[in-house]
């Protein structure tokens, strides 16, 4: 049977990975994928990009904070 | 243009409007209505990671390399996300041991280690140092922006030294108010918590009017930044600096003393971290959205002077004085929270991990040292923020990115052994002290100098061209790999320091203190079991020694107070205080002195306290010639000392507990440095243990065999100890501290110098192992029957008491109720009628020499519940002394269990009858386990020693003892066997319908009826599991029939 996401948030081993997924995606050699871009109003893509894995981050914290149970 | 001392008085005013919020955050503690309480106020004291290195430099770095600020920021956020696991378990180990500092939690973890907290200490100040240098000269920078080069009294320097005093005054006031070694500093958080908003709304408005206000957008920016080809690097990433910026930040965040000290010091409830992870990366996002905006619209207008000081400089330039002296709060505020937290973290630190531990042996007790230690600690916060205004005054830097990366690039060389010290076992004392010292020179040579090194010197002779010429060796590019100065300090350093941590920790050995420690860390999150049985009444006395030590640390009424606060927790008082609770009293008194003096110091104290220490005498490289095993007691009447001494001279550390003359020991058995204490009531030694006072013996014996790696440990003796305390100390005192020995014994190596007389078993004159030490000597198992019967008869009406007493004592009187038990000084069991009279009529009258053996004493018990049932039908033999069972390390199912019975357990799954029969033998019986179930099996599922089991298979394993199920009569020897050579058995048979099925039903039953009969003659149990579908209903019937059923 499937976990819940309320079941990963329960273990260790998710957010270990959660670690170096996001350790992953905001260096090398992902960020490259952003080099030289620009998107809306010429705001460099990878200022954008890290924004929004920060958000992700920040999001999936916040989810939580309130689904977990103590 | 503005009042040139404009700024500066406002900055005074918010100062005290800080002021104000502190003392009305005190105040509000003191009600009990904390405002820190609360996960926003926390997550918002986390922010005071942004300090004016982000206020005024990640802008200055972004306008000068881009975007690289990000990383410093990335890491953190990084943190967080195993900020659950990783904090919490900080945080739990900090509260646990009340560590009060980053060098307490890592000196600690490593054996309360002196060299290593002063390590962590003189690293915290010097990687402090340029930080705080860096808050001044912000704030002097934001000055000069908006004063000019205005002199204050005509003298140079002089705002920025005002500043620092004012600072400097304000941490004293907050960060050392008073010892407590309890306390919160709710002023100095809510002023950080406050400082955080400021800072951030500050921010936040000056980033909307410069990008909003000037340029109508962020895209016009980003696109006016474009534009310009000489600008296009600004978005071009250094990937390798990139990765090394977050990974120092990721263990800055962790380990900068000021974080630590929000973080974990000052955490009230771990459940707040959980609002803390989101909200902290939320609130440096919001921080930062606008650093480009403002870097690259300060490039886009133009803007002169430094470009660190583009946020406050951009709106002045455009006549907004108002935003410009609100951004110079906010930076103020950026630098005051930084500056309190880390001179009033590293503050504690250099008192704890440096200076008391060599002040102590120094100082005498005289002395008002709850005063000095407070005053140390504000000399100490003084001396943090006044080395920052040196550093700020005498040493040259560039950017201010540079200076904070320095100090970050320090922190994380914490990283590795907090880390490693969390999670790994073996991480030891000698490791940690390799990596951190290879971690600092490492981090001084290839990033503090390179910083401070200024042309003339140091520059050429070693940054330039490494030192004598060797390019190779140059500190920014060490061995020539060509890394940026960062990436190059932090791949030296962190290379070196995991590399000496793990090298040193594998090549060494832990002491069992250390050993100790480093499982309390690693287990933090696992439940302990408690060490020490509850419910036991000991003698008073040395809560009044113990208070009276911590009150030399954190004063006379503190330390009453304290006392008295604990003594409530543990729900007892100075009169009624027993074993456990003493315990406990001094494992919170070590926490109390480790959270005011710091962890070394603690020891040193606890150490001066408790003054024996394990010594090696000698090792001779013969063998001993007593075989002494460890973790066994034993009784020892003539050679006692011979076995002592044959041992100490083999390398085992010795302590000798003795009535004799410690000086004629010394010189009849030639010891010389092993410790002696002496049973004596007389004053003057520090050696000298008064025989009534068992708990500070005990304490005394506990600490020396916890410190020792191998040790034994002579008493010299117990009946002179239980003797002195007859009549003077109630019987369940001597009980509990004859139990504790017993269960230390389990540690140590233990030999008794009693009588022959004394003891009731038959003795050799050499050595003797004896188990279960309250049936075996003198008149403990009298006292046990006494404190049993007492508690049985506790909850009885006082008619029903009488009348039960009554009955029980004309048993005793004609002789029925102690069954077969012999007795030790008179011919009669009960006492003489006046006697009777004088004990009064709810007592037990019994003679206090009646010696029971373990049989004798549960039939006795037996005996008086059956009596208690027929007057009160309620009453529950189980409850009535289940905990009294499990304090004397009973199983409670043991008073259920009748020996010389055969009981037949009814379930189609052995779990049950397995754990019963498994929770008995850890209790203390000797058992025997038959089974068709593979022995590793059992022991992998109930713990059952593999040894122990015999395994019904028509196969041979190596390693296991097996027996052919066919062959019931080798199965009978085996029984008998065990039954005539265990002290008290207990055997389970699983597997009948293995057993029928190899023979025949018939052969079976004849089986286990001889051995109920074995069972009953020598007085042992045996539980028969039966899976009731693997028999029909006549041969389940005929099998009941002869055994007595057991539910569990």
């Amino acid at each position: 049977m499937a976990l819940s996401i309320r079941d990963l948030f329960q273990q260790q081993e998710f957010w270990i990975y959660l670690l170096f997924l996001g350790v992953l995606l905001l260096n090398w050699p992902i960020l490259t994928i952003t080099e030289g871009k620009f998107g809306i109003s010429g705001s460099p893509f990878i200022l954008s990009y890290v924004i929004t894995i920060w958000l992700i981050i920040i999001i999936t914290l916040f989810l939580f904070d309130r689904w977990s149970q103590d | 243009m503005i009042n040139p001392n404009l700024p500066l008085i406002i900055m005074v005013l918010y100062l005290l409007l800080l002021f104000g919020i502190a003392q009305y955050a005190v105040r509000r503690g003191l009600e009990g209505r904390s405002v820190v309480s609360n996960p926003y106020v926390y997550a918002l004291s986390l922010c005071v990671y942004i300090t004016t290195w982000t206020f005024y430099g990640s802008i200055g770095r972004a306008a000068s390399s881009g975007l690289e600020f990000l990383p410093i920021y990335l890491g953190p956020v990084l943190a967080m996300v195993i900020g659950w696991f990783l904090l919490r378990k900080m945080i739990r180990a900090a509260k646990e041991f009340r560590l009060a500092s980053v060098s307490d939690f890592i000196s600690f973890r490593y054996g309360r280690s002196y060299a290593i907290g002063a390590i962590v200490a003189i690293l915290s100040l010097i990687m402090v140092t340029p930080y705080v240098a860096l808050q001044l000269i912000a704030i002097s920078t934001s000055l000069q922006v908006l004063s000019g080069q205005y002199l204050l009294f005509g003298i140079d320097g002089i705002r920025r030294l005002i500043v620092a005093l004012l600072l400097g005054a304000f941490a004293v006031l907050f960060g050392a108010r008073h010892l407590d070694p309890m306390e919160h500093h709710e002023g100095l958080i809510a002023v950080v918590a406050f400082e955080s908003l400021v800072k951030l709304g500050a921010f936040l408005l000056a980033g909307i009017y410069i990008v909003y206000g000037i340029f109508g957008g962020y895209g016009v920016i980003l696109e006016g930044i474009a534009a310009h080809p000489q600008y296009s690097d600004l978005t071009d990433v250094d990937y390798v600096l990139w990765f090394s910026l977050t990974m120092i930040s990721f263990f800055a965040v962790l380990f900068l003393p000021r974080q630590f000290h929000v973080m974990v010091v000052e955490n009230v409830e771990e459940i707040h971290l959980k609002k803390a992870m989101w909200l902290f990366p939320l609130y440096m996002l919001l921080i930062n959205i606008f650093v480009p905006g403002i870097a690259w619209g300060g490039i886009l207008l133009g803007t002169s002077g430094l470009k660190d000081a583009y946020i406050i400089s951009i709106p002045y330039d455009q006549g907004q004085l108002l935003l410009a002296l609100f951004v110079f709060i906010g930076g103020v505020s950026a630098a005051t929270a930084m500056i309190l937290v880390e001179s009033v973290a590293v503050g504690t630190m250099l008192l704890n991990g440096l200076e008391l531990p060599y002040l102590l042996g120094r100082i005498g007790k005289g002395r008002n040292l709850p005063s000095l230690l407070l005053n140390l600690r504000r000399v100490n916060i003084l001396l943090v923020v006044f080395l920052g205004y040196l550093y700020s005054r005498f040493v040259a830097y560039g950017m201010l990115a540079d200076i904070g990366i320095v100090s970050f690039l320090a922190a994380s060389q914490l990283a590795p052994v907090a880390i490693g010290g969390l999670y790994w076992r073996k991480g030891s004392r000698l490791g940690a002290m390799a990596g951190l010292i290879a971690g600092l020179l490492l981090w001084i040579y290839t990033a503090l100098i390179p910083t401070i090194a200024i042309k003339g010197w140091l520059y050429e002779s070693l940054v330039k061209n490494g030192p004598l010429g060797l390019e190779y060796l140059k500190p920014t590019d060490l061995f020539g790999l060509g890394l940026d100065t960062w990436t190059n300090a932090l791949f030296w350093t962190l290379l070196f320091n995991c590399s000496f941590f793990w090298l040193g920790s594998i090549v060494s050995k832990p002491s069992q203190e250390e050993a100790i420690l480093a499982n309390s860390f690693v287990d933090i999150f696992q439940e302990k079991a408690e060490q020490v049985p509850i419910g036991k009444t000991i003698r008073m006395g040395t809560v009044d020694e113990l208070e009276a030590t911590l009150a030399l640390y954190i004063g006379k009424e503190r330390a009453k107070e304290l006392v008295n606060e604990n003594l409530s927790r543990l729900n007892t008082t100075r009169q009624t205080i027993d074993a456990a609770q003493l315990l406990e009293l001094w494992n919170l008194f070590e926490k109390t002195l480790t959270s005011t003096v710091g962890s070394s110091a603690a020891r040193i104290i606890v150490k001066e306290t408790i003054p024996v220490e394990p010594v090696i005498e000698a090792e001779v490289e013969t063998m001993p010639v007593f075989s002494v095993q460890a973790g066994k007691v034993y009784v020892a009447p003539k050679k006692a000392y011979e076995v002592f001494t044959d041992q100490i001279i083999h390398g085992i550390e010795g302590l000798c507990i003795t009535t004799l003359d410690p000086d004629k020991v010394r010189q009849k058995w030639g010891f010389k440095e092993t410790p002696i204490i002496k049973l004596s009531d007389e004053r003057g030694s520090d050696r000298n243990i008064s025989s009534r006072n068992l708990p500070l013996l005990f304490m005394t014996l506990r600490s020396f065999i916890e410190t020792s790696r191998n040790s034994v440990v002579l008493v010299d003796s117990l009946e002179y100890l239980i003797e002195k305390n007859a009549k003077v100390l109630p019987e369940r005192e001597v009980l509990d501290f004859v139990y504790q020995l017993e269960l230390l014994g389990r540690k140590t190596r233990l030999i008794l110098a009693e009588s022959p007389e004394f003891v009731h078993c038959t003795l050799s004159q050499d050595m003797n192992e004896v188990k279960e030490l309250t049936f075996a000597l003198g008149p403990l198992s009298a006292y046990l029957f006494k404190v049993f019967s007492d508690a049985m008869l506790l909850g009885l009406s006082e008619s029903q008491r009488n009348e039960v007493v009554d009955e029980a004592n004309m048993l005793v009187a004609s002789g029925s109720f102690f069954a077969g038990v012999k007795f030790g000084q008179t011919e009669v069991a009960a006492c003489e009628p006046d006697m009777r009279e004088a004990l009064g009529p709810t007592s037990i009258n019994f003679d206090s020499g009646i010696v029971l053996n373990r049989r004798n004493f549960f039939g006795a018990i037996r005996q008086l519940g059956r009596i208690i049932k027929r007057h009160n039908s309620g009453f529950d033999l189980a409850s009535s002394v289940g905990d009294l069972m499990k304090s004397y390390g009973r199983s409670p199912y043991e008073i259920s269990l009748t020996p010389g019975t055969t009981y037949v357990i009814e379930a189609e799954s052995p779990s049950n009858s397995f754990e019963l029969f498994n929770e008995l033998i850890t209790h203390g019986m000797d058992g025997l386990c038959i089974s068709r179930y593979n022995p590793q099996t059992i022991q992998d599922n109930y713990s059952v020693p593999t040894d122990a089991v015999i395994w019904l298979t028509q196969i041979s394993e190596p390693g296991f003892r097996t027996v052919d199920p066919t062959n019931l009569p080798r199965l009978s020897g085996i029984i008998s066997d065990f039954l005539t050579k265990a002290n008290y058995p207990l055997i389970i048979l699983e597997g009948i319908g293995y057993l029928i099925t190899q023979s025949n039903y018939e052969t079976v039953l004849r089986f286990i009826q001889s051995q109920r009969d074995e069972i009953s003659l020598k007085g042992a149990m045996m539980l028969v599991h039966v899976d009731p579908l693997s028999l029909d209903i006549k041969e389940l019937h005929r099998l009941k029939s002869e055994l007595e059923p057991l539910r569990i």
